[in-house]
């Protein structure tokens, strides 16, 4: 059985929008079902093309096969059943729940740490200066690597679906725009003075605000464009590769 | 060779995979032999069709499955799970009382 012909079935079942851990396991099944109904041909004396022609008429067309796939609702991705939820609402709610959650892992640290050492004197640099330097890393990574992340995944998501761009635009603008709304402040305890985790979600309409909120919005909307023409790209040239026209 | 059924619903189907996959556990190629040799060759179907249906019913929670390699090649092992056995029972008796509707339209006599 040629690849070929299972590859040009595998592209149409993602874009059909069945999942493609089904896919792969559906190809699976159907690479070795095709292999052992060419056995029998040959075994029957048929030469070796008339059998493959044989075992594939036996094994039915991708168009009947891809009905009989898109008929079960159970084989497709949350994706293509529930776009609006999956595309454009969970990715807000994933990079808000990461950012709650860090925050939280972080005043857990700092608590713990204030449980062993009873001397708010000792908390500062002198006594974990990695301490400090970790948390402006983590607060950094909330405020500008999730955002990118979770658009990113998202794209990852979409392309390797193959689902439209409508929700899923909808859903990096939406996150774009969460990220760039976020701040995150870390204020290491000093002398006389408690240290504060604070995280929260704003909007200022002063020029400097409205200026650092367009540059972290862009820069991840066009990350995320970026990759997504980049894969979509790659898939146009394998699809190309497999001499169909696109569907 | 009989021309494929073109009417084997898949309703129809998933009453004949769960009724041989309660006896036991087959894979997809053996399955699709014993589902040729039950109806004696009355109704064919594209063998490639069944495992949709098969994945459609392991994910309703019908069948459960595992694998093994047999010669090189992975073969995936299918059975009918408990709920899978009621839900068998209930097509059973759906297709009878439909069949004999059917029976019954066409004017033919009830079977003892």
């Amino acid at each position: 059985m040629p690849e070929k012909e299972f590859a040009s079935l595998k592209e149409r079942l993602l874009r059909g929008g069945v999942a493609p851990r089904q896919v792969e396991r559906l190809l699976l099944e159907l690479k070795t079902h095709a292999a052992a109904l060419l056995d029998e041909e040959i075994a029957r004396g048929q030469p070796l093309e008339a059998a493959r022609a044989l075992a594939r008429s036996r094994l039915g067309s991708d168009d009947e096969i891809l009905a009989k796939a898109l008929e079960q609702r159970a084989l497709m991705s949350w994706g293509a059943r529930w776009p609006v939820i999956v595309c454009a609402l969970l990715p807000p709610a994933g990079l808000l729940a990461l950012s709650v959650g860090t925050v939280s892992a972080l005043v857990a640290i700092a608590a713990l740490g204030q449980h062993w050492n009873s001397d708010p004197a000792s908390w500062g640099l002198g006594v974990w200066p990695w301490a400090h330097q970790g948390t402006l890393l983590i607060a950094w990574l909330a405020l500008y690597g999730f955002p990118v992340l979770c658009t990113l995944l998202l794209v990852r998501y979409t392309v390797t679906r193959r689902l439209g761009l409508a929700w899923p635009l909808v859903g990096v603008l939406l996150t774009a725009a969460l990220g760039a709304w976020t701040t995150f402040t870390v204020a290491w305890p000093q002398a006389g003075a408690q240290g504060r985790l604070s995280a929260g979600v704003g909007f200022s309409t002063d020029w400097d605000s409205l200026m650092r909120f367009g540059v972290r919005w862009a820069t991840t909307v066009i990350l995320a464009l970026g990759l997504y023409l980049y894969m979509r790209r790659r898939e146009h040239e394998v699809w190309q590769a497999l001499g169909k026209h696109r569907m | 060779m009989t021309a494929r059924t073109s009417n084997f619903t898949s309703g129809v189907s998933e009453l004949l995979i769960l009724r041989l996959l309660s006896e036991r556990e087959m894979y997809g190629y053996e399955l699709a032999k014993t589902v040729q040799a039950v109806t004696r060759r009355e109704i064919r179907l594209g063998e490639g069709l069944l495992y949709p249906t098969l994945h459609g019913l392991e994910l309703e929670g019908l069948l459960r499955s595992r694998r093994e390699s047999v010669a090189g090649r992975p073969r995936i092992y299918y059975r009918a799970t408990a709920a899978g056995r009621k839900r068998l029972a209930k097509l059973m008796y759906q297709w009878r009382r439909a069949s004999a509707a059917v029976s019954s339209a066409l004017g033919e006599k009830a079977h003892a």
